[in-house]
């Protein structure tokens, strides 16, 4: 049993070792990436959750004469879901040191206090060498709902205090007061309306740092 | 020594090689059946904004912001949307938003068709087996994103502006920008 434990330790020790000696007499390949990702999402007054991805950037290619590089495409590709919307893509191909912007887009329809699954990664792919470069995460996003109700004003503003019927407890993003800035000059004017309601997009139960107001004589429930 | 910790010694072993192995140092054909679908953690020579977001300079943050918030030349009614989701944290008024949306597609033209000059340059120098010299590029996009932030300064009211600034300080949380010069 020891021995058998013992060999089967550095056997799979020597044939890493191995392969990587034998593969360096070959074509090698040097891919020194410089790529960016960023993911932007936001929420606009209709309850679209959008979430855009994009990769940014180039690698350094270094190979030995055995490469023939000039055959070598490299391609961006990018997963972007949120719900059950989206998928992967794939941007054009280009030279193994061209520059690289690619994007996609998905929105879907959010419905307040429901979690969205999301999921997004970049990668580049390169014909000879697979995916050299990758990044990504995944997680949850709600549109979070906090309600308040109208306090007072002035001759500009109006000022609420937070107030959900179902609870303070229940929103996501609590905020004891809210300030309807120069309110008073909107039409109809911010007095005459009883409740403000802020939605944010929840991402991870991290709430976005602005939201979107709406105003009624409705209260609605905080998420 | 026993058996097993003779075992759990070669296996911490064998671990430490491939977490060392340079993950950027790729041999032959060997990786070319990789996992499709792979989360994985930060990439070598890359600044994680959610940790250090003010390692973030302030052209990438731009670049990335501005490229994600442009449209092409004919928008559908759903891409224009999105860019209003995008520009709403600055709480930019109609005009503005409309002067905004001008610089970003004209940002957006340019630095497309940058990219394509130099990509056409790095193809042409492959061919005759001769490196690419990207350096100039690079200073030129970083004008471009330069022009276009000096644009929207002097378009849209200072205010705008401070909270269009807060707002991209603020997504550099959610970049991960790769180090250039590293190696």
């Amino acid at each position: 049993m020891k021995t058998r434990l013992l060999t089967l330790a550095f056997g799979a020790l020597c044939s890493l070792l191995f392969a990587s000696n034998a593969a360096a007499q070959g074509c090698a390949l040097i891919l020194t990436p410089h790529y960016s990702q960023y993911v932007n999402r936001s929420l606009d007054s209709s309850n679209n959750i959008y979430q855009t991805v994009e990769l940014d950037g180039y690698a350094d290619v270094g190979s030995s004469a055995s490469c023939h590089m000039s055959t070598a495409v490299h391609s961006p590709r990018i997963y972007n879901v949120t719900g059950s919307q989206g998928g992967w893509s794939t941007g054009p191909g280009g030279c193994p040191s061209c520059y690289v912007s690619y994007s996609t887009a998905v929105n879907i329809i959010g419905e307040p206090g429901v979690d969205y699954p999301y999921s997004t990664d970049s990668d580049m792919f390169c014909t000879v060498a697979g995916t050299f470069w990758s990044t990504g995460g995944n997680g949850f996003i709600h549109i979070g709902v906090t309600n308040f109700i109208l306090e007072s004003w002035d001759t500009n503003n109006c000022y609420y205090q937070m107030f959900c019927p179902n609870g303070n407890t229940a929103a996501s993003c609590p905020a004891a007061t809210f300030v309807d800035t120069d309110g008073m000059n909107a039409i109809p004017a911010c007095n005459t309306l009883n409740y403000a309601w802020v939605e944010h997009l929840v991402v991870d139960g991290v709430c976005l740092p602005v939201g979107v107001t709406f105003f009624g004589n409705t209260p609605k429930n905080c998420q | 020594m026993s058996a097993k910790r003779l075992l759990l010694t070669a296996l911490v072993s064998i671990a430490l090689l491939l977490a060392f192995l340079p993950s950027r140092v790729v041999q032959g054909r060997s990786a070319q059946q990789a996992v499709d679908h792979v989360h994985t953690t930060l990439p070598p020579n890359t600044i994680d904004g959610a940790v250090h977001p003010e390692m973030i300079q302030d052209k990438d943050a731009y670049r990335l912001f501005l490229q994600a918030a442009a449209l092409g030349l004919h928008p559908t009614t759903e891409e224009k949307n999105r860019q209003r989701a995008i520009l709403a944290p600055a709480k930019l008024n109609e005009t503005e938003l409309a002067s905004a949306s001008n610089i970003l597609q004209e940002f957006k033209t340019e630095y497309e068709a940058a990219i394509q000059r130099y990509n056409t340059s790095a193809e042409t120098a492959i061919a005759s087996n001769a490196t690419p010299d990207i350096k100039p590029f690079l200073l030129e996009r970083d004008a471009i994103v330069q022009s276009a932030k000096q644009k929207l300064e002097g378009t849209i009211s200072s205010q705008s502006m401070a909270r269009f600034h807060a707002y991209v300080q603020g997504e550099k949380s959610k970049m991960k920008i790769a180090m250039e010069g590293a190696q």
